[in-house]
């Protein structure tokens, strides 16, 4: 089983918090999955090629014209928190409040 | 009068003659999701599938798919109709752009009703974590439908429309056509563009068509293929999707891997594959038995390719741009809160399990070797459509199962995908075909793997299946 502090560091990589009641919960299932997981450390591959994508696609280029895609107030539609053409957000800078 | 469970040939010709409008089609959408009860829809689009279908009055019928009724699945963008992906994050998301396929359906004049319900961001095999409760399963209401398109399954099988749109990244457009008793096919990956379609694990999702029947499946499929510019892995292939549909089979040569008929497969499910089988000689197909390197590792494939690129698809749900945004004091709490109360259970344990192993020392580890084995797969899949035309087997390790069965199981998503993910590793076409019923009523379905591209040479195996068994594959009292 693996430890609670790993199961945290996960959940904060993933921007996650986990409360204390999921915490059992959590370790059970992410170490079921990380056991399974183990299995593709122990495959025995003949050769170092490897796949990222089915896609066999050479590269596309565009032609140089200018095209509107999505207006301002299109992209600022689903967006909570918004004041004239931004999007705001909570400070992101640490230090003193003003 | 019903209309929706015509051939879609005798509908077109009653638009043509205007015995019957694309209202009437719309009408009886509607009619059947009240009296369906199966929660196969998130939202609705009733008023707009309204206003279209009287639009249409005034139109030439054109195609075979105008005026026809679609469902399309809430992970596909769809211009100011609400897409949420069944998540309490993006529970009023109200997409500016219509997604590539759903511009082509239009294209086609084709009315879309509704979002149809799944498993949130397409993960799961139950549509048990969708945020808007479960769907149904038609033929037995205390069934799980599948999932992740586990709406569109539905809505098909009850006839509520004759066509819906589901997307499949390890099994979840042919799982759920499997336990529904549908059409469901994955097409080789590139075929279809994703432009549009909410991501999940980039190199596998695909978005496929959901039928009654297979001439339908590859009639919607012909619609929604294509190059796109905005999706630079899609492909113009130029296959004539029907072009074998209705051809004898005599000769064709079938692989059967032994890894999909062992003995974690439900022996009802296989016996009912051998039936088939054994119709199949007799017809003049040649059939053998073979094996397929690294199958057996499937799923852990599946878990550090899928979960890795999920983790990273999934970091745009920030609570800045779109979707749920918690009240939070700086940045970080805002991430924080927003992802935790935002997504489910399922979705969480996933991106937590594909942060972790792309971190640090591990992404040598576990995702280097992935792609280093997911070659080796795919190469062993290459050899055998060197000497065979199709390869066949279950879809599915089981029957559909009860609601509510081992949902605190971690691995139960990923060992139902058995037989589906491989498929999806390799980019390969695939079909789930009902090809009958257990002995509880439920429906079984038969996978046909094609080479890449040849989704004509699918078609043309399961219309002869399909025709040769001459199934009625409607849940009782539906009709």
């Amino acid at each position: 089983m693996i430890e609670k502090e790993q199961v945290k560091h996960i959940a904060d990589l993933a921007k996650l918090s986990i409360s204390d009641d999921e915490m059992e919960k959590y370790q059970k299932q992410l170490t079921d999955i990380l056991t399974e997981i183990d299995k593709i450390v122990e495959v025995e591959i003949p050769e170092e090629n490897i796949m990222i994508s089915p896609s066999d696609n050479e590269n596309m280029y565009s032609d140089d014209i200018i095209e509107t895609h999505i207006s301002k107030s299109d992209a600022l539609l689903n967006a909570k928190h918004t004041r004239s053409d931004y999007i705001t957000v909570p400070r992101v800078l640490e230090g003193e409040e003003e | 009068m019903t209309y929706l469970d015509l051939d879609i040939k005798e509908i077109n010709n009653l638009l043509k003659e205007k015995k019957i409008k694309p209202i009437d089609l719309v009408n009886e959408a509607f009619e059947k999701i009240e009296k369906s009860n199966l929660n196969c829809f998130i939202t609705l689009n009733k008023e707009e599938a309204i206003k279209q279908a009287k639009e249409l009055e005034n139109v030439e019928v054109d195609n075979l798919l105008f005026g026809l009724p679609i469902a399309v699945k809430d992970n596909i963008l769809t211009k100011n109709l609400r897409t949420t992906a069944a998540s309490h994050i993006l529970d009023d998301f109200i997409p500016i752009y219509d997604a590539t396929v759903v511009s082509k359906i239009k294209d086609k004049h084709m009315i879309i009703i509704g979002k149809t319900n799944m498993d949130e961001f397409a993960m799961g095999s139950t549509g048990e974590t969708s945020y808007f409760g479960n769907t149904l399963n038609p033929h037995n209401n205390i069934k799980i439908p599948g999932g992740s398109s586990s709406g569109s399954a539905a809505c098909v099988s009850f006839l509520i429309t004759p066509f819906a749109l589901g997307t499949d990244t390890g099994g979840s457009i042919r799982q759920p056509s499997s336990f529904c008793g549908i059409v469901g096919l994955k097409p080789t990956y590139g075929t279809v563009s994703r432009y549009g379609i909410i991501a999940f694990a980039s190199s596998l999702d695909q978005v496929g068509p959901m039928t009654k029947n297979v001439y339908e499946n590859a009639l919607l499929l012909s619609a929604i293929a294509g190059c796109d510019k905005n999706d630079l892995t899609s492909k113009d292939i130029n296959v004539d999707y029907m072009s074998l549909i209705g051809k004898d089979i005599n000769g064709i040569k079938i692989a059967i891997p032994n890894y999909y008929m062992s003995d974690a497969i439900d022996n009802e499910v296989k016996d009912k594959v051998k039936e088939v089988v054994e119709m199949l000689k007799n017809k003049g197909a040649i059939v053998d038995y073979i094996d397929i390197n690294y199958l057996k590792y499937a799923i852990p494939l599946y878990q550090v390719i899928a979960l890795g690129e999920a983790s990273s698809n999934l970091a745009r749900y920030d609570g800045v741009k779109y979707g749920l945004s918690c009240d939070a004091k700086n940045i970080d709490e805002l991430y924080r809160k927003t992802r935790t109360e935002g997504f489910g259970n399922e979705v969480k344990r996933r991106i937590m399990i594909g942060s972790y192993i792309l971190s640090g020392k591990n992404a040598q580890e576990y995702y280097y070797k992935a792609l280093k084995v997911r070659k080796a797969m795919t190469d062993s899949f290459k050899e055998v459509f060197d000497k065979y035309d199709l390869i066949i087997g279950p879809t599915n390790t089981s029957v559909a199962y009860d609601l509510g069965t081992k949902q605190d199981d971690a691995l139960k998503s990923f060992y139902d995908d058995l037989l589906t993910i491989p498929v999806n590793m390799a980019g390969l076409p695939a079909m789930s075909l009902p090809i009958g019923f257990n002995k509880d009523n439920l429906p079984i379905g038969m996978h046909i793997i094609g080479n890449y591209f040849k989704e004509d040479k699918i078609y043309w195996l399961a219309s002869f299946i399909e025709k040769n068994l001459n199934l009625d594959m409607t849940p009782k009292g539906v009709k």
